[in-house]
């Protein structure tokens, strides 16, 4: 079942663990959202030769910004995580658990590929993550084990396959995908933000 | 210097991805070859940038409608539709910032992406056949975005960044078939057969009840030399074999979408009709007994839709009845959407105007390698 809350909620931050985790890199426990998002900004490339309607931006993008993109989520014990990054080549993204063994984090790609997965969640006890994937060609959440293993369970969106789309009308039964990073696991829901308010869904 | 990563171009035969709608574009973002330099070695980049931005003035353009059409043939490789399509900040989700996008995969290993699509315009699906100059979807701001634009990106079969344009602060060869001027929008025409490969015949006094996107549909022609209007939609035709000599009078009508009506005899266009969307287009020609002419709907600004096509011959059975039938029902949303705003083009019903053969890219075969998709390839005569 799909519940829409009206969007009073404002975005929750991100998983902050305890100070004295043990981490890869040091930093990675106090990352906020986009902190490892390259800091170029489009707009601020200003040359005064140029024909003012050249000067990159307002209309640009961060498409090809690398690195990890939005936050790291930790479980509550802070030993496993779940993050997205750029793939070493091309421009789309790949989905990467990664768990501490006491000295060092392990990754392992769980979703590569096209489309591009994105604004990943793991579940407070690590067992099982969520994530974003238009692999339907719908922009949709889906969850699957951290351990990977077995195909990702679609939850929303299903069945709806889109060819020859109309933008003055979208199709029926359409749950839109998180606005921001607030994809959550909330006891049995996963919750996120949408444009039209706060969706929950049952993910098991 | 050349950036490391970006690689130097294979010639690919790219046109501007917006064949219908290209005046509504300008060249805002090119690729950095290192220090936020562009191919022209100016600054019209940014730090990282490894695409092509073309802005269409801000959500105005956006919200009117602007197509983008493939660069050149190839098959769809991944989608991503239903993401929020009106950032500003450049920092909204959508997979991995691309937003609603297409990429396709070429003949020679080659992927171009257009990303930053409006929601709901994504117009193909995953395997799908494409050809230049067929409407993918249409120009948003979803994904990593502060305003709406396209972001286009070519890559290599290994999925490194090509830069298409070449200049001196870039290796060549470039991508386009016209480059056109630094910091003017690229130009150039998409190969094109002669003429579709049609469905089957028509005869005297018949009616075809069918949609123009039909299984064994095409997008191969998009000009037909009876008009300047270019058609990006799929189209249908049909060979008329008239026994006698006979006026020959057809009819399009019972379209939802702004499909035109030609007949083509050989390269020249025997006879068309652009009305626009809710009028009947009706041409008119005098037939030779035992030629062969092909009859073709096809689709303005990537239209798609039912019709009724009525053949009548002087002297020839009536066709009959009309029953009320127009073909399959539509899906919601399965159509294109219409241009926004009037039709601009005037009225052209030309019965018999023994018209210029197709323009187009001329002489070449077409190398087309399209999955699933019969189309006869032909050499223009």
């Amino acid at each position: 079942m799909v519940v829409f809350v009206a969007a009073c909620s404002s975005p929750p931050t991100a998983d902050v663990r305890a100070a004295d985790r043990p981490s890869a890199d040091g930093a990675a426990s106090a990352r906020g959202p986009h902190t490892e998002q390259a800091e170029a900004s489009p707009d601020q490339v200003v040359d005064a030769t140029m024909p003012s309607d050249l000067i990159p931006p307002p209309e640009g993008d961060r498409v090809n910004l690398g690195g990890v993109l939005g936050a790291e989520r930790l479980d509550a014990d802070g030993l496993r995580k779940v993050f997205v990054r750029r793939a070493a080549q091309g421009p789309l993204t790949e989905l990467v658990v990664a768990e501490w063994d006491g000295a060092a984090w392990t990754e392992s790609v769980r979703i590569a590929g096209p489309p591009a997965p994105d604004r990943p969640a793991i579940s407070p006890d690590g067992e099982t993550i969520a994530f974003v994937s238009g692999v339907t060609g719908v922009a949709s959440v889906w969850v699957t084990p951290f351990e990977g293993g077995v195909d990702p369970t679609q939850l929303t969106n299903v069945g709806l396959h889109l060819v020859k789309r109309d933008p003055a009308h979208p199709p029926a039964g359409f749950v839109p995908p998180p606005i921001d990073g607030s994809l959550t696991f909330d006891g049995d829901e996963l919750s996120w933000t949408t444009p039209d308010g706060v969706v929950r869904v049952a993910w098991r | 210097m050349i950036a490391p990563w970006l690689v130097v171009a294979r010639a690919q035969g790219l046109v501007f991805p917006a064949v219908d709608d290209r005046a509504s574009f300008s060249a805002v973002s090119y690729p950095d070859h290192g220090g936020s330099v562009d191919f022209g070695c100016g600054s019209a980049t940014y730090d990282g940038h490894l695409g092509t931005d073309f802005g269409v003035g801000g959500f105005t353009g956006m919200d009117v409608g602007t197509t983008v059409t493939a660069a050149a043939n190839g098959v769809v490789q991944a989608t991503n539709d239903g993401e929020f399509d009106r950032c500003a900040t450049a920092d909204c989700p959508g997979a991995g910032g691309l937003g609603n996008f297409v990429q396709l995969l070429h003949p020679d290993g080659t992927t171009t992406l257009y990303a930053h699509l409006r929601q709901w315009s994504v117009a193909v699906a995953v395997g799908d056949p494409v050809v230049c100059g067929q409407v993918l979807g249409q120009v948003g701001s979803s994904g990593a975005s502060n305003g709406p634009h396209l972001h286009f990106e070519l890559r290599d079969d290994t999925e490194a960044a090509l830069d298409p344009f070449d200049g001196p602060c870039s290796g060549p060869p470039g991508a386009w078939v016209d480059p056109g001027s630094y910091l003017e929008l690229p130009g150039g025409e998409c190969p094109r057969a002669a003429e579709p490969a049609p469905l089957g015949v028509v005869e005297c006094g018949e009616v075809k009840a069918a949609r123009s996107d039909d299984r064994g549909s095409t997008s191969a022609v998009w000009q037909y030399g009876c008009t300047d209007w270019t058609y990006s939609g799929p189209e249908v035709a049909y060979v008329l074999h008239p026994a006698d000599d006979t006026r020959v009078t057809i009819s399009l009508a019972g379209t939802a979408q702004d499909l035109d009506l030609f007949v083509l005899d050989g390269d020249l266009c025997a006879a068309g009709s652009v009305e626009p969307v809710g009028s009947t287009d009706v041409v008119g020609f005098d037939a030779v007994g035992g030629g062969e002419y092909l009859v073709v709907v096809d689709g303005w600004a990537g239209a798609a839709s039912e019709f009724a096509l009525e053949v009548a011959c002087e002297g020839g059975p009536p066709p009959p009845p009309a029953t009320g039938e127009t073909g399959r029902v539509v899906d919601t949303g399965a159509a294109e959407p219409p241009p926004s705003g009037a039709d601009p083009r005037p009225s052209a019903a030309e019965p018999g105007c023994g018209c210029a053969a197709p323009s187009g890219a001329g002489g070449a075969a077409v190398g087309l390698w399209l999955v699933g998709v019969g189309i006869g390839v032909r050499r223009r005569r």
